[in-house]
C-alpha cells in the first residue's frame, strides 16, 4: 500500500487544527446563508411587484454578481476597500459580506422562480373562495412555493459551503489552507502528507455537505 | 340580479394599452342560466373576472343585488366573494387535502367550526354524486370528478351565483354532459344563478336560457338561446353555429367555412 501519509494527521494538534479550519468556513458559511436566505427571500417577494425601477436595480445587482468570479468579489471587497475607501475589513468579515451579497442575489432569483412558478388561476381561485390576500398566501402559494424551492436552495447552499475554500485568497486561514501549513511544515518529515491530507479536507466537505442532501431528499419527498 | 353597465377594462403595457372589454352591458336575472361565448381572446374571461372583481373594471359598474361593488371595501369584497362561488377549467383543488378537506377549506377560512364544516361538506359531496370518494386525493380522481369536487368546494359558502370560467373545457364529450348536467340540477335545486363561459356552443345550448355572444371585447348579440341559434342576427354568431347546425353538409362546404372561420 503507497503512503497516503496519513501519519501527518496525528502529529502534535494536526487535526484538531484541521476541525478548526472547518470551523472558521463553516462560521462563514452559515452567518452567509442564513443573511442569504432572509434578505434573499425579502427581495424575491419584492421582485414581484411591478415595481420598473426596483425591477431595474434588482436586475443590474444579479447580472453583476452572476458576471463576477467570486474570488474577484472577494478581492474588490477585501483589497479593492482598504485602498479606495480605507475600510480596515478582517478577512472573515470580508468574506462574510462576498458571499451574502452573491447569496442573497442567487436565492432572491430562487425565491422570485418559485413564487411565479405558482399559476395565476390558482390565486385566482383562491381569492375567488373568499379567502383574503394573506391567506392566498398561507394556504396556497407558499406551501408549493417551498417545496419548489427547497432543492434549488440546498444546491446553492452546498456550493456557499464548498466556494469557501477561496477565502484563503485573502488570507483567512481555513480548513484549506491549515491543510496546506500542515504540509509545508512537514514537508521533510512526511513528504506524501499532500494526499492524505486533502483526502482529509474532502471527507470533512463531504461530511458537512451530505447530511444537507440527505435533507433536502427527506423534506422533499414529505412534502412533495 | 347582476347587472354590468358600460364596463370597460383595458390593460396597459409598457408600450401600449389592450382593450379587453367595451361598454358591455348585460342583466344577468336571478334563477337563471346565462352563457357568454365567444372565440380566444375576445374578453370573456375578463368579463366573468369582473362579476367577482378579480379583476378591477378600468370603467363602468357592476351592480349585485342593486350594489355597487365596483366601491366596495376589503371586507365587503370578502363577504361578496363568498356569496359567488366560481369553478375554473385547471380545477385548482389542494393536493395535499382529501376530498372532504378540499370542500370544508373554504369553511375553515371563514371561520366556521369543524363539525359543521364536514357536516356541509358531506351533504355537498353528495349532491355531486362522490359521497364514496370523500377521503380520496385529488391525484386519485378523475377530471369529471375533480370537477365535482370544485363544484362542492365553490358551493360550500352557500353562494347565490355560480361563476363557471371554461369549467368544461378540459373535459371528454361525455364528461362534459353529466358536468352540465349537474350544473342545471344545482341551478334548478338550489337556485343557484349560473354564468356560463366557453367557446363551445354545445355547452350553451345543452344548459343555457340566455346567452351573450362577445366579439372583440364587444357584445355582438344578446338573446333567449332558441332565437340567436335560429335567427343569428351577428356574423360571430352564424360563425359560432354554424360547425354545429350544417352537420352533413360540413364535408362538402369545409372548404367555405374554413376560409370565414
Amino acid at each position: 500500500m503507497p503512503d497516503l501519509g496519513l501519519d501527518v494527521l496525528f502529529k502534535g494538534r494536526n487535526f484538531a487544527r484541521l476541525l478548526g479550519g472547518l470551523g472558521i468556513a463553516l462560521k462563514i458559511s452559515v452567518i452567509s446563508i442564513l443573511v442569504s436566505i432572509v434578505l434573499g427571500t425579502v427581495l424575491g417577494v419584492l421582485r414581484q411587484r411591478e415595481n420598473l425601477l426596483l425591477k431595474a436595480v434588482m436586475r443590474l445587482y444579479l447580472e453583476i454578481i452572476r458576471i463576477m468570479p467570486q474570488m474577484v468579489l472577494l478581492f474588490l471587497v477585501y483589497f479593492g476597500t482598504a485602498r479606495s475607501f480605507g475600510w480596515d475589513l478582517s478577512g472573515e468579515t470580508a468574506s462574510v459580506i462576498v458571499f451574502s451579497l452573491w447569496g442573497t442575489a442567487e436565492m432572491s432569483d430562487l425565491v422570485r422562480g418559485a413564487l411565479s412558478s405558482i399559476p395565476l388561476h390558482q390565486q385566482e381561485s383562491a381569492l375567488a373562495l373568499g379567502m383574503q390576500k394573506a391567506q392566498v398566501y398561507r394556504y396556497v402559494v407558499l406551501p408549493q412555493a417551498v417545496r419548489r424551492l427547497i432543492p434549488l436552495s440546498i444546491n446553492l447552499i452546498t456550493r456557499m459551503i464548498k466556494t469557501t475554500s477561496l477565502v484563503l485568497m485573502i488570507g483567512v486561514v481555513e480548513v484549506l489552507k491549515v491543510a496546506q501549513q500542515i504540509i509545508e511544515a512537514n514537508r521533510m518529515s512526511s513528504p506524501n502528507a499532500a494526499f492524505g491530507v486533502y483526502l482529509t479536507v474532502f471527507v470533512l466537505y463531504f461530511l458537512m455537505c451530505w447530511p444537507i442532501s440527505m435533507l433536502a431528499g427527506r423534506l422533499e419527498k414529505r412534502w412533495g | 340580479m347582476i347587472e354590468l353597465r358600460h364596463l370597460g377594462k383595458t390593460y396597459k403595457t409598457a408600450d401600449r394599452e389592450i382593450v379587453a372589454l367595451e361598454d358591455i352591458n348585460l342583466s344577468i336575472q336571478d334563477g337563471e342560466i346565462f352563457g357568454i361565448i365567444g372565440l380566444s381572446g375576445a374578453g370573456k374571461s375578463t368579463l366573468v373576472r369582473c362579476v367577482n372583481l378579480l379583476e378591477k373594471p378600468s370603467s363602468g359598474h357592476v351592480f349585485i343585488d342593486g350594489e355597487d361593488i365596483t366601491e366596495f371595501d376589503r371586507k365587503s369584497l370578502l363577504r361578496l366573494r363568498r356569496s359567488i362561488g366560481m369553478i375554473f377549467q385547471g380545477f385548482n383543488l389542494l393536493e395535499q387535502r382529501s376530498v372532504l378537506r378540499n370542500v370544508t377549506f373554504p369553511l375553515e377560512v371563514s371561520g366556521v367550526k369543524r363539525a359543521a364544516a364536514r357536516e356541509r361538506a358531506t351533504e355537498l359531496l353528495k349532491l355531486v354524486g362522490l359521497s364514496d370518494r370523500a377521503e380520496s386525493f385529488p391525484s386519485q380522481l378523475s377530471g369529471g370528478q375533480k370537477q365535482r369536487v370544485a363544484i362542492a368546494r365553490a358551493l360550500a359558502t352557500n353562494p347565490k351565483y355560480l361563476l363557471c370560467d371554461e369549467a368544461t373545457s378540459a373535459l371528454d364529450p361525455n364528461t362534459t354532459r353529466s358536468i352540465l348536467e349537474l350544473l342545471k340540477k344545482i341551478n334548478q335545486t338550489l337556485g343557484v344563478t349560473i354564468i356560463v363561459i366557453t367557446h363551445e356552443m354545445k355547452v350553451i345550448y345543452q344548459i343555457c336560457d340566455r346567452v351573450a355572444v362577445l366579439d372583440q371585447s364587444r357584445i355582438a348579440e344578446e338573446g333567449r338561446v332558441s332565437e340567436v341559434f335560429t335567427n343569428p342576427r351577428s356574423e360571430i354568431a352564424r360563425k359560432l353555429i354554424l360547425p354545429e347546425r350544417i352537420g352533413i353538409s360540413w364535408q362538402k362546404d369545409s372548404s367555405a367555412i374554413r376560409q370565414e372561420v
